[in-house]
């Protein structure tokens, strides 16, 4: 087997990451999408360093965790936020502002 | 059981511990012989508990049947696996009866990095008393803590049920902030031993145990280890007083019985966490290390030293759970996060900064300074506990306030400095007894008293009927 | 064991994996992927956690086998222990039934949005299949210090910088989501001894309410107890229940003098207390 099979599971799993946060309308849902993208980026990241041989690809994935968490942390703060007020954590029903 | 396969994946190329000669058969028997050493010693701490609770309760404990009430244990397990298998009709079913299964698997992997002894000779192959050890076991054995939680969220979930949802969400909120505080001591040990192998850490203990050079992380440990297996004065996910018993409310017979065996096993786990990494592993205490060049340090007998710290921290469980109260959820929670990551943080900055000293003035013995300041530490703990003790600011005296033993209605006793005001009693007897000189007017007095008796006590008896 | 790891993580002269991690590619990889789909069709947001919970542990076993052994513990740690906990809290507390709508605010979104991920999907696999790839090296040189320290020089030396950005934005994302979620109190917070207080001063009752049915001769939820006197305690039935009028005569289960008194008569049990001032009384507390 050789690496290349990582990085298609990667791409797959990044593909499916992508169609969850166009198709989805639950917010919550629709974060654990780019959870998974970044995920697949990560694994990515770790095969390419066991490609190349030096350890800055599992150093660019362990940063890319960090930002991740900071992410979430946000993210789901803004849809407990929005829960409050509007009852809902689907994403169409963030529309105070349009109009 | 998969440990064995996944040992063998994890295993970094340089271990500390030397795998060389294992083969197959030594794998699965020292797999085999974890499990079964969990599984005897759940049997035994149910005994232990009971019986130790009980003594500390001055009432028996279970004395019937076996010697001391020994083979109890069994009964009980015996009653858990015969009863009603129940599942909930609200219950989502797979979630359900994954999440035991989740609790009891996680709880089982940790013994794998845990080192029971040095190298021995198991049928002529010489291997060390341990399964596996890689150069992440401290960061495995916080990995595995943290998925056994989903074994409580998602059996509180999946019940569909309020009290085990409750305690589902009681308990990730603390096994995520107490895990913090754990992981911040952890971290201290790593730093002061330089590999987060279990067994190199073992190793750098071989002079001083950490719990005695870095005692407060080991306080912090042994706290937030109660905190982490939801003992009491920490069990709030499965509170009986208030959530029947939380996440596994609606679980019975073997499915609740999982969850016990983890319950149980993860005690064994934090304890034998907390002997490698703090106490020295399977170290012989001190005086005892000395004997014969160290003749306590090698063979089979580490084992026994191992078997017996791991019991003190389960003599500890059960102490505190017969010494202590439940914490109310949001004094825990303010406890956890106010109180032990501040100073677990502290603590970690300090550690690290004395770590980078030591390595900067490498070949300066450092020793002798750290162990004057800890000794200065010492002294200025011991000299506080004899300054005198700073004085509550006393209430403002203001003009005492006349004592009113009927406030709002209930009969008060006067509190210490108050006084009852004077009897009209006391005060009408001392006059019959003057009066009683006079023969003439006793008879008056009399019958003044009598209604007045009764017209003050009716309205108060019949209010405390209402009640 | 030394072999036997390099045996499972090692690769080949030719730059191939070994059989056993080809053997754990292929039983985890579907398994992988199987979850992730459960991001597309699962209909409760709380197996769509659990299976990506379950897709990130996978991850991490691939990292351990591709020889990243820290980052492999850090995303179990991270990524299931915090990360996604934290996704079953907010699920828990925001109700976990909050469902999608149907109803499709921008028409023909669904296929559009089908096309794209179909597509992008289609562009990164023909890409990274038809690249050629370098001869891959592994990582037997760059761990020989263990991967945890060969990690940790490079996180501390070239990219100490990085760390520090990274440490700052993390404390930074936490204090904002204290703000966002943080909620001003209205009123004065009542602590438990001045609740205590007010009922004492309200001649309130001081005990919790008795439980229903305990000291009756029958163990039903709408059977009032009995108090010592033998006389059925209104409250102990749920309020819900006596609102409802779907409370049990108590009478027919208070204890009696007569011995032929106690044999209930069968629709004597079902009998209701529909009297409206009881019903009233039963509102307090």
């Amino acid at each position: 087997m050789s690496l290349t099979n990582y990085l298609v599971l990667s791409t797959l799993l990044f593909t499916i990451g992508t169609m969850a946060v166009l198709l989805r309308r639950n917010g919550i849902i629709v974060f654990m999408g780019v959870e998974l993208m970044l995920n697949a980026t990560n694994l990515a990241l770790v095969t390419f360093s066991r490609m190349h041989g030096n350890l800055d690809g599992q150093v660019f994935a362990f940063f890319v965790m960090v930002v991740a968490a900071a992410e979430v942390v946000i993210g789901l703060a803004i849809i407990v936020a929005i829960f409050r007020t509007r009852r809902s954590a689907s994403v169409d029903d963030v529309n105070l502002l349009r109009n | 059981m998969n440990t064995v396969t996944l040992g063998s994946l994890l295993a970094s190329p340089h271990p500390v511990a030397d795998f060389s000669n294992d083969n197959g058969w030594i794998w699965l028997l020292k797999a085999v012989g974890i499990v079964v050493f969990l599984l005897v010693s759940v049997l035994f701490a149910l005994w232990f508990e009971r019986r130790l609770v009980a003594r500390m309760q001055l009432r028996p404990g279970p004395n019937w049947h076996g010697p001391a009430g020994a083979w109890q244990s069994f009964a009980d397990a015996g009653k858990l696996l015969l009863k009603e298998d129940m599942t909930v009709k609200a219950a989502d079913k797979v979630v359900y009866h994954v999440a035991p299964l989740i609790s009891v698997t996680c709880a089982l992997l940790i013994y794998a990095v845990i080192p029971f002894g040095p190298e021995v000779s198991i049928f002529g192959v010489v291997t060390p008393l341990q399964l596996t050890d890689f150069s992440g076991g401290v960061l495995y054995i916080l990995g595995v803590t943290a998925l056994g939680v989903y074994g409580i969220v998602l059996g509180g979930w999946s019940s569909g049920s309020t009290y085990p949802l409750l305690g589902a969400v009681r308990s990730t909120a603390q096994i995520i902030s107490y895990e913090l505080s754990m992981s911040l001591a952890l971290i201290a040990v790593v730093i002061m031993s330089g590999s987060m192998s279990t067994s190199a850490i073992v190793e750098a203990q071989a002079q001083f145990w950490w719990a005695v050079t870095l005692f407060p992380a080991f306080v912090l440990y042994v706290i937030s280890m109660v905190g982490e297996t939801n003992r009491l004065p920490f069990d709030l996910p499965e509170a009986e007083g208030e959530l029947v018993s939380g996440f596994m409310t609606e679980y019975s017979s073997m499915k609740f019985a999982w969850f016990f065996l983890a319950e149980y096993i993860n005690m064994l786990n934090v304890s034998a966490v907390a002997t490698t990494l703090f106490l020295g592993g399977w170290r012989a205490p001190w005086p005892l290390s000395a004997i014969n060049d160290g003749m306590f340090n090698t063979g089979w007998w580490p084992v026994l030293w191992f078997v017996v710290k791991v019991w003190m921290f389960m003599f500890l469980f059960v102490w505190i759970r017969g010494s202590l109260l439940r914490f109310r959820y949001d004094q825990f929670m303010k406890f956890g996060w106010k109180v032990l990551i501040p100073i677990g943080l502290v603590f970690v900055v300090g550690v690290a900064t004395i770590q980078v000293l030591r390595l900067e003035l490498e070949g300066v013995d450092l020793r002798t300074p750290l162990m004057i300041g800890a000794g200065v530490v010492v002294v200025l703990a011991v000299l506080s506990l004899f300054l005198p003790e700073r004085k509550e600011p006393e209430p403002e005296l203001s003009e005492p306030e006349p004592f009113d033993a009927f406030a709002g209605g209930y009969p008060v006793p006067p509190l210490p400095g108050q006084v009852l005001p004077p009897s009209p009693r006391a005060a009408r007897r001392a006059a019959a007894q003057e009066a009683a000189a006079e023969p003439g007017t006793v008879a008056v007095l009399e019958a003044e008293e009598a209604p007045q008796d009764e017209a003050g006590q009716t309205p108060e008896t019949k209010e405390s009927d209402d009640v | 064991m030394t072999s036997a790891s390099s045996l499972v993580t090692a690769l080949t002269e030719a730059g191939t994996t070994s059989s056993g991690e080809a053997t754990l590619f292929w039983v985890l990889a579907p398994l992988m992927v199987l979850g992730a789909l459960g991001l597309l069709f699962s209909r409760r947001t709380i197996h769509v956690a659990v299976s990506i919970a379950g897709v990130m542990v996978g991850l991490a076993i691939l990292y351990v086998a591709q020889e990243a052994f820290f980052l492999g513990f850090v995303q179990i740690v991270v990524y299931t222990g915090a990360i996604m906990m934290l996704f079953l809290f907010v699920l828990m507390l925001v109700g976990v039934d909050a469902s999608d709508s149907l109803v499709e605010t921008i028409s023909g979104q669904r296929w559009i949005g089908l096309l794209a991920g179909l597509g992008t999907g289609a562009v990164l696999v023909g890409i990274v299949t038809r690249a050629s790839f370098a001869a891959p090296v592994g990582l037997e040189a760059a761990n020989t210090d263990t991967n945890p320290v060969g990690v940790s020089r490079l996180v501390f030396g070239n990219y100490v910088l990085a760390l520090e950005v990274v440490g700052t934005l993390l404390v930074t994302a936490a204090l904002g989501a204290l703000v966002l979620t943080h909620r001003r109190r209205l009123t004065r917070k009542v602590g438990q001894r001045e609740i205590a207080e007010a009922k004492v001063a309200q001649g309130a009752r001081l005990t919790p309410l008795a439980a229903p049915g305990v000291y009756a001769r029958h163990n039903a939820m709408d059977v009032p107890a009995l108090d010592p006197y033998g006389e059925p305690i209104e409250e102990s039935v749920s309020r819900v229940l006596r609102i409802r009028g779907q409370e049990a005569a108590a009478e027919a289960f208070a204890l009696q003098e007569d011995a032929e008194e106690r044999a209930v008569p069968e629709d004597e049990w079902l009998t209701t207390t529909e009297d409206p001032d009881e019903l009233e009384g039963g509102e307090q507390k």
